[in-house]
């Protein structure tokens, strides 16, 4: 019941911090058994879903510590700012294709992007998790930032080709 | 519409287009899913049957104990009975009531057989005799009178004889024997008589020796007691008493065959007659002997020991015993033991733990999560109090000595080992965070805890006896876990337990 409600939702979280699908399952799967092994400790006073949600986030944490010391350092390319808008991106750009980018990034920039973004946690939070300085924390974000401008724009570009090749064999 | 997008904008994008979409796993996952809940159910199932079955067998086992000694002494006093009653069939031992004088003596022998629980008489007399005496009046006791007076009369002559007759009055009220029996009794010659029914012999003071020639006397009934004794007569000079004596007193109305049937029924009796059971309750105080293990978090025994307080504590239940002789008894039961103690306020600092930051709380009964959410990053503090209580099922296997087991006071001292069952765990926590927020949670269990442990007992009790079969008692005692309660990373917990019993012991 706990997994039909909850396993897609927490899936899509643990994609975003893991480098596979595999990967994410793998982290989806433990932090059930950690949910399940401290249903006890959750109070019925917050949101259940945001419960078992900062529980895959932990666990997705973990999991990147692991890894951490055999990640490589990955140098970021400045990207170019360019002219587009949400909506453009949005029309031209698949959701997974969005998730495939941020999976992509390199381990520290992808965790503190997710951490920023979509856990709403600060520079200061985010170094303690990580175990990292609160200015490497802020450069990595830009990395990140900077990574997907370059990888929105290429695959604008990469969608453009494709509308004027389609337009091309229609007309 | 086109614009520049600032930073969070990029933000903003992925957010929002992310965030909704939900993806579904993949059947693998799910598979392994499935596998994983049928395991841990089966291991919850699998750790509660264990449990109780360890408590059952545990159970099973003193009782076996316990009903193996029952049947083994009582098998060993029914050899001896056995033993005993042929060898009173075989052998009649007879008891002699001999009185000399100077020129001669009365000799009665009564044989007194169990088998038969016929009273046979032998009186002889010899020609020598120069004095009057008169020997072993006979009763049944209570109101069922047997008379059986022997009344012999010698005078100082060496040719004739001294005693003329045996006059023996006789009744039976179980057989309706009544009757008087008189035997001519010629110097140097003896009477055999046996006479139905049950009984004893008893001294009748108040015989009077008759002349020559005249020899019987009746003398009163003894009604109000029982015995095999033996007397000489007052009017002869007595050298010496030769053979023992059966039995000295009974109960008034208690007859022979009351007797036989009151040995008989020891047979049954004794194995029912030597157990007993108590019920107490005995509060106590816990000591708590902490040793430190390799410590993790830099929490240490003496950290974990000055921050908590003993609190009330109990065990009450029943024991069984039994007596394998008047001073050693074996001892079993089931007792329920709760104890509690309470934490002082501490700070704790977050933690990794199972692969979440965690908050921590070391105790002597096992290591507490405390599930502070919200401030779970590493570094950060909450100052948290609790208060922990556990119950136990404990069964005993003890041996106890009673110095003085007949007096109204009694002395004992016990000892023995417990086997001790987790029954239930749980821990109250209360913290405050740094930013002042306060929380409360019970949580079930805590890491470390066994789920069962091994304790020896000393003690020494007094006993008062307020009827014969019930009795009260008081008992000081000590136990000392043997192995430890608790075995989490940092400390391991074996515990001392004071306690004082009271309780009542009924006597089967």
């Amino acid at each position: 019941m706990l997994y039909k409600r909850y396993a897609a939702k927490m899936l899509t979280v643990c994609l975003r911090y893991a480098s596979s699908r595999e990967e994410a399952e793998d982290i989806l799967h433990e932090g059930f058994i950690i949910v399940f092994n401290k249903m006890y400790q959750f109070k019925m006073e917050g949101s259940f879903e945001g419960w078992i949600r900062r529980i895959m986030v932990n666990k997705s944490i973990e999991s990147y510590r692991k890894q951490a010391k055999v990640l490589r350092v990955v140098e970021v390319e400045e990207a170019e700012d360019s002219e587009t808008n949400a909506e453009e991106i949005l029309s031209s750009i698949a959701v997974n294709d969005l998730l495939q980018m941020i999976q992509e990034l390199p381990p520290v920039c992808k965790q503190v992007f997710n951490l920023y973004v979509f856990e709403g946690m600060g520079h200061k939070e985010i170094a303690k998790s990580l175990g990292v300085a609160e200015g490497t924390s802020k450069s990595n974000l830009f990395d990140a930032r900077a990574i997907l401008k370059k990888k929105i724009k290429q695959s604008m570009m990469v969608a453009k080709k494709n509308n004027l090749n389609n337009e091309q064999q229609a007309s | 519409m086109s614009s520049r997008h600032p930073d969070n904008d990029i933000d903003k994008i992925f957010k929002n287009a992310i965030e909704p979409v939900d993806t579904e796993p993949s059947d693998k996952f799910w598979n392994k899913a499935y596998d994983d809940i049928i395991k841990r159910e089966g291991q919850v199932n699998n750790s509660q049957v264990h449990r109780w079955k360890v408590i059952a067998y545990t159970l099973a086992a003193a009782v076996v104990i316990l009903v193996f000694f029952t049947f083994y002494m009582n098998g060993k006093i029914n050899t001896i009975q056995k033993q005993v009653t042929e060898v009173e069939k075989n052998q009649p031992a007879p008891i002699v009531h001999e009185n000399e004088s100077n020129n001669g003596s009365i000799r009665t022998a009564i044989n007194y057989s169990t088998a038969t629980a016929q009273l046979n008489t032998t009186t002889t007399v010899n020609n020598n005799t120069s004095t009057p005496a008169v020997t072993s009046p006979v009763t049944n006791g209570g109101n069922n009178i047997n008379n059986f007076r022997i009344a012999t009369n010698s005078a100082s002559s060496n040719s004739t004889p001294l005693v003329s007759s045996v006059l023996k009055n006789y009744s039976n009220p179980g057989s309706n024997n009544t009757g008087t029996a008189s035997t001519p009794v010629n110097s140097g010659s003896s009477v055999n008589q046996t006479l139905p029914g049950n009984y004893y012999s008893k001294t009748d003071s108040n015989s009077v020796a008759s002349e020559t020639n005249k020899p019987v006397i009746t003398t009163p009934e003894h009604k109000d007691t029982i015995a095999i004794t033996q007397q000489t007569l007052p009017v002869a000079p007595v050298k010496k008493d030769t053979l023992p004596v059966l039995a000295q007193t009974k109960p008034a109305g208690d007859t022979v065959n009351t007797q036989m049937k009151r040995k008989r029924a020891g047979h049954i009796k004794l194995s029912l007659a030597n157990l007993y059971a108590s019920a107490f309750f005995s509060p106590g105080l816990i000591v708590e002997n902490i040793k430190d293990n390799d410590s993790w978090d830099n929490v240490t025994a003496y950290d974990v020991k000055s921050r908590e307080d003993g609190q009330f504590n109990y065990s009450t239940g029943i024991k069984i015993g039994y007596d394998l002789s008047n001073h050693l008894s074996i001892l079993t039961g089931l007792y329920y033991h709760a104890s509690s103690f309470s934490i002082r306020p501490t700070v704790i600092h977050a933690q990794w733990y199972d692969n979440t930051p965690s908050y921590l709380m070391v105790t002597s009964a096992g290591t507490v999560d405390i599930p502070c959410k919200g401030y779970q990053n590493i570094g950060d503090s909450i100052k948290a109090s609790a208060t922990s209580a556990s119950s136990y099922i404990s069964i005993p296997l003890q041996a106890r000595y009673t110095f003085n087991n007949s007096h109204k006071l009694g002395l004992y001292i016990d000892a023995g080992a417990t086997a001790n069952f987790l029954v239930n765990n749980n821990v109250d926590a209360n913290w405050q965070t740094t930013s002042l927020t306060e929380g409360h949670a019970t949580i079930p269990s805590c890491e470390g805890l066994q789920t069962s442990f091994y304790a020896y007992n000393v003690g020494f009790g007094l006993t008062y006896k307020l009827l014969n079969n019930l009795s009260v008692f008081g008992e000081p005692e000590l136990s000392g876990a043997i192995t430890p309660i608790n075995n989490s990373s940092s400390i391991t917990t074996y515990p001392y337990i004071f306690s004082f019993a009271v309780g009542l012991t009924l006597h089967f």
